[in-house]
């Protein structure tokens, strides 16, 4: 089902700057570069993970790219329309085709409302079907994501943790969208939980042939439901590639690191680890050249003063590092 | 290896509008000294409660309704408040899950590690500066003179994290108590602090409590580790034992359900259902009703804790003391 050459989405030097207020004593206002100059591509039916510590600007990114908030600069081409520059009334009409499943299952659904009310929101907001008719959508996609019709007129209190992250689910994708963008959709889930969960999020992707970009800390976890990876340190990504490529031999030092950090399962190897020396920068005052070169075991003088460009080192396996290539 | 702290069959109420609520039901376990005890489960299994009431840190709305904690012999849970308070940071201390919250905001680095140092062991302003400046070198925070003087919101969050550390090991306690260490922390941070832990054990020979949900967090940094489950032992043994040999349904169950970070699978096992709510705890095993092994006697019985190779398992498939 996978169209590995059709293009959904791409990003064009995208950047989206946060900056302090401006007054009397504050001429000079800090600017975060959240998103730093993403050049990014998302091929139809594919699950791209994005990964990266907190702070990297994972979810800004993710946020921009649906046009939730605006961009500073550059472009969000999906299917080769730029819809950075849509009206408000054109993204309206994009908007049903593209979701967002959030991370908190607790502070992401109104308390007040009802699972039904919940779910088919969506569907009055667009003007689709009669009471009828959305009442049986609703019936059928809470069936599809494994909830019973008798919750309908329950309210999120009354529900676990993973029967949120579900009511989240079919309200995301009860317009039938083509792109869904998980911001952290499992993370606040215990491990028994969050596999059911991230079962039903490839089950429905396959059935509806939809389109994910799985923004998520947990390493694992995308390696599981992604087909390719992009790893973000400090608002750039610094590597993309297949999964298997990206976790078999990852180029970038900050990926080798990221990668030997993550605690295994396992009790009979004792991994070599790279451990990394001293915090992530501030975004405020990121360091000059590589923003990595700080932390970085190989940093040369080159680093220091020149931004290494996303280059591709063979088939599809991109890396922004100086030492490589 | 010596025993330093043995719980005894613990069991934690909590008064609720609706009743009373049991927590904790028959804990027991013991932590030798220098030992790493890892205490695992999901929201809501009593391991947070569990270790609090080592201290007794639970609130007034709770009751330890029987067992003992011992600490080298030593009965806790009938000592005075006053009693309780000189063993607290001074022989057993503890980590919190969130550095920002655990952290005094309007004190700086440097009080309030001076704090326990003046207060246990008697030290003079001048000498307890000197110390405080020596346990923040050894957990690794550099130019420390500087950061005695900050306050906790200009440190980042590892940095609060290693100052909780510095806190909880300027005393030299026998046992330290670390609830979620890591879990707010980034992998890199992560690798750093638990290696640091590693580090104090060895030059200190000091115990760590670890609580934590990250199976790969134990697998890698304990020796011992007890699985919990709405409030329940379910297995403990050796971290080889379990990870190499899981027994009871629901530690295969929860093992199974990480995704590998090495192959692929298509699907990932899952354990059906959730865990069941506080006042609702089913008669027989408490994982029966989602156990997929489970039989009419695990729905109305309680199992108990039987031996099976060196581990002890929860579950009537190891009655007899075989597998």
């Amino acid at each position: 089902m996978k169209n590995e050459n059709q293009i959904l989405l791409q990003t064009k030097e995208l950047k989206k700057y946060f900056s302090g207020k401006k007054g009397l004593f504050n001429l000079h206002p800090p600017v975060v570069k959240a998103v730093d100059d993403i050049n990014l591509t998302i091929h139809k039916g594919e699950t791209l993970g994005l990964v990266g510590e907190s702070g990297c600007g994972k979810s800004t990114l993710g946020r921009t790219i649906l046009n939730l908030i605006p961009k500073t600069s550059g472009q969000i081409l999906y299917e080769g329309q730029d819809i950075g520059d849509y009206s408000k009334k054109q993204m309206w009409e994009m908007r049903r085709k593209m979701q967002i499943i959030f991370q908190d299952p607790y502070s992401s659904l109104n308390p007040r409302m009802t699972v039904y009310d919940l779910v088919s929101a969506p569907l009055e907001v667009y003007g689709i079907g009669s009471h009828e008719e959305r009442r049986e959508m609703v019936i059928s996609i809470l069936q599809d994501v494994g909830l019973d019709k008798q919750y309908l007129n329950r309210f999120p209190h009354e529900f676990s943790g993973g029967q949120r992250q579900r009511i989240g689910i079919a309200r995301a994708l009860i317009l039938n969208p083509e792109f869904v963008v998980c911001d952290e959709a499992v993370s606040a889930l215990d491990v028994s939980v969050r596999a059911q969960v991230l079962n039903l999020m490839k089950k429905m992707q396959a059935k509806r042939n939809l389109t994910y970009l799985f923004i998520s800390h947990d390493l694992s976890v995308v390696r599981h439901v992604s087909d390719r990876v992009a790893v973000m340190y400090l608002g750039s990504v610094v590597e993309v590639a297949e999964k298997k490529e990206l976790y078999g031999h990852p180029i970038h030092p900050y990926t080798k690191a990221l990668l030997s950090a993550i605690p295994i399962p396992d009790a009979n190897r004792k991994r070599h680890r790279i451990i990394l020396e001293g915090d992530v920068p501030s975004a405020y005052n990121p360091p000059s050249g590589c923003k990595f070169h700080t932390r970085c075991p190989y940093a040369t003088e080159r680093c220091s003063q020149e931004i290494p460009k996303l280059r591709d080192v063979g088939s599809g396996h991109l890396v922004a590092c100086h030492l490589e290539g | 290896m010596d025993s330093l702290l043995t719980v005894r069959d613990l069991q934690i109420q909590f008064q609720t509008k609706k009743g009373i609520n049991t927590a904790v039901d028959g804990i027991g376990f013991s932590v030798g000294k220098g030992e790493i005890l890892g205490i695992v489960g999901e929201s809501g299994c009593g391991k947070s409660v569990t270790s609090l009431s080592i201290l007794q840190l639970l609130g007034s709305n709770s009751i330890i309704s029987q067992g003992s904690i011992q600490l080298e012999g030593r009965e806790l849970l009938t000592l005075t408040e006053d009693e309780m308070c000189k063993i607290r940071g001074n022989e057993i201390s503890m980590i919190f899950q969130d550095p920002m919250t655990a952290l005094n905001p309007t004190m700086t680095i440097g009080d309030q590690l001076m704090e326990p140092l003046m207060i246990h062991q008697g030290y003079k302003k001048k000498d307890a500066w000197k110390e405080a400046v020596e346990v923040l070198k050894k957990v690794g925070i550099a130019a420390p003179e500087k950061r005695m003087k900050e306050y906790p919101h200009q440190l980042s969050g590892g940095m609060r994290q290693r100052v909780m550390i510095a806190m909880a090991v300027s005393c030299a306690p026998k046992l330290l108590i670390a609830d979620e260490p890591t879990t707010a922390l980034d992998v890199t941070i992560q690798a750093q602090i638990l290696e640091l832990m590693l580090e104090l054990r060895q030059k200190m020979n000091t115990a760590i409590i670890l609580i934590t949900h990250d199976m790969g967090v134990v697998a890698e940094t304990a020796d011992n580790i007890l699985v919990l489950y709405a409030g329940k032992v379910v297995e403990y043994g050796s971290v080889k034992d379990i990870f190499n040999n899981p027994r009871h349904p629901y530690t295969k169950g929860l093992l199974s359900s990480i995704p590998p970070l090495e192959t692929d699978v298509e699907e990932l096992n899952t354990i059906e259902g959730t865990v069941p709510a506080p006042g609702h705890m089913p008669a027989g095993c408490r994982f029966s009703p989602r156990c997929p092994y489970a039989k009419e006697r695990c729905r109305s019985q309680q199992p108990g804790l039987y031996q099976a190779g060196n581990s002890k398992v929860c579950c009537f498939q190891y009655e007899d003391g075989q597998r």
